[in-house]
């Protein structure tokens, strides 16, 4: 159970980051790494932050189960691409229900290659970054 | 979740605003977080319009929010209709506010999608392709339940909401 407070430093002002249910390290060419929540200083970080030319692997950690890890490899010259799907079901209703899906690739070339991590845990792939909620079903 | 959303609301010639509304329930009555069966709407009359917002009060670490998307689900009943301003074709840019009408909306014109829209149909600063960067809202959400004469009590419209956030 990982209790640090994430704080992310918005031009002076701090904001306080809940971790998620998957989070990002970047691992560079020579080692060294970049983590979205770094618990030994507790500084939150964004993607933006990312060095992409210097940038080797990219993985995601399920922060509850950190063996549980997802990792790509990135081509010289290709971009990162992550961010976060937000469902909110049921709005409003007792039975509201809060997902979200958790994307991650890149860009190269004018191609694109993007991850999905789904809620159940299971990962799919599409090179076109669509996907969506049908009859209870994601399509992609 | 990094940053905060809630949906707000609202109403009235002054526009009261409710933030984080608890329930979207439609009525014959211009209120937030009305119950329902007090406030029926009787057969062949329309809801009051609803007035919402995405509100973004907190980041929380994130960069933006994007790509905003509305849908409903269930069975309306009868030959009611569930409609709004929300669209990805033909988008008229922000909405601005008035006091919510049980007439015909001027401002809800199209049929609420029944699935997930492909891409954005509700707008941040007039435009599908907006995107908030520090705390505030999206367009209004104009919408507004139609019923028929020959409409039966128990009908339900469900929303569904979804946006891109990237942190």
């Amino acid at each position: 159970m990982d209790n640090t407070k994430y704080i992310f430093n918005r031009e002076g002002v701090e904001e306080d980051v809940p971790l998620e249910v998957y989070k990002w390290v970047a691992t560079y060419k020579d080692g060294s790494e970049l983590k979205q929540f770094d618990k030994e200083t507790g500084i939150f970080h964004q993607v933006g932050e990312i060095q992409q030319d210097k940038l080797a692997r990219f993985t995601m950690i399920c922060t509850e189960e950190e063996k549980i890890k997802h990792t790509i490899s990135v081509p010289e010259g290709a971009k990162i691409i992550h961010k976060y799907n937000r469902y909110v079901f049921n709005a409003k209703r007792p039975d509201e229900i809060k997902l979200t899906i958790y994307i991650f690739g890149y860009k190269i070339g004018g191609h694109h290659h993007f991850n999905f991590i789904l809620p159940d845990g299971n990962i799919v792939q599409n090179i076109t970054g669509e996907i969506r909620a049908e009859d209870g079903k994601w399509v992609y | 979740m990094a940053a905060t959303v809630e949906i707000d609301e609202s109403h009235g010639a002054g526009e009261t605003l409710t933030h984080g509304i608890s329930n979207s329930n439609f009525g014959s009555s211009d209120a937030a977080n009305l119950v329902a069966a007090n406030y029926p709407i009787t057969p062949g009359n329309n809801s009051y319009e609803k007035w919402q917002k995405f509100h973004v009060s907190a980041m929380g670490g994130s960069s933006k929010i994007k790509t905003l998307k509305v849908w409903r689900t269930t069975a309306l009943g009868g030959s009611a209709v569930h409609v709004t301003n929300a669209r990805e074709a033909g988008y008229a840019g922000a909405a601005v506010y008035a006091t919510p009408v049980a007439t015909d909306s001027s401002v809800a014109t199209q049929a609420m999608p029944t699935s997930e829209p492909t891409g954005a149909n509700l707008g941040i600063g007039g435009s599908l392709a907006g995107e908030i960067t520090v705390a505030g809202s999206s367009d209004y959400l104009v919408h507004q339940v139609q019923s028929d004469a020959g409409d039966i009590a128990g009908a339900s419209t469900t929303m569904h909401y979804q946006y891109e956030e990237v942190a």
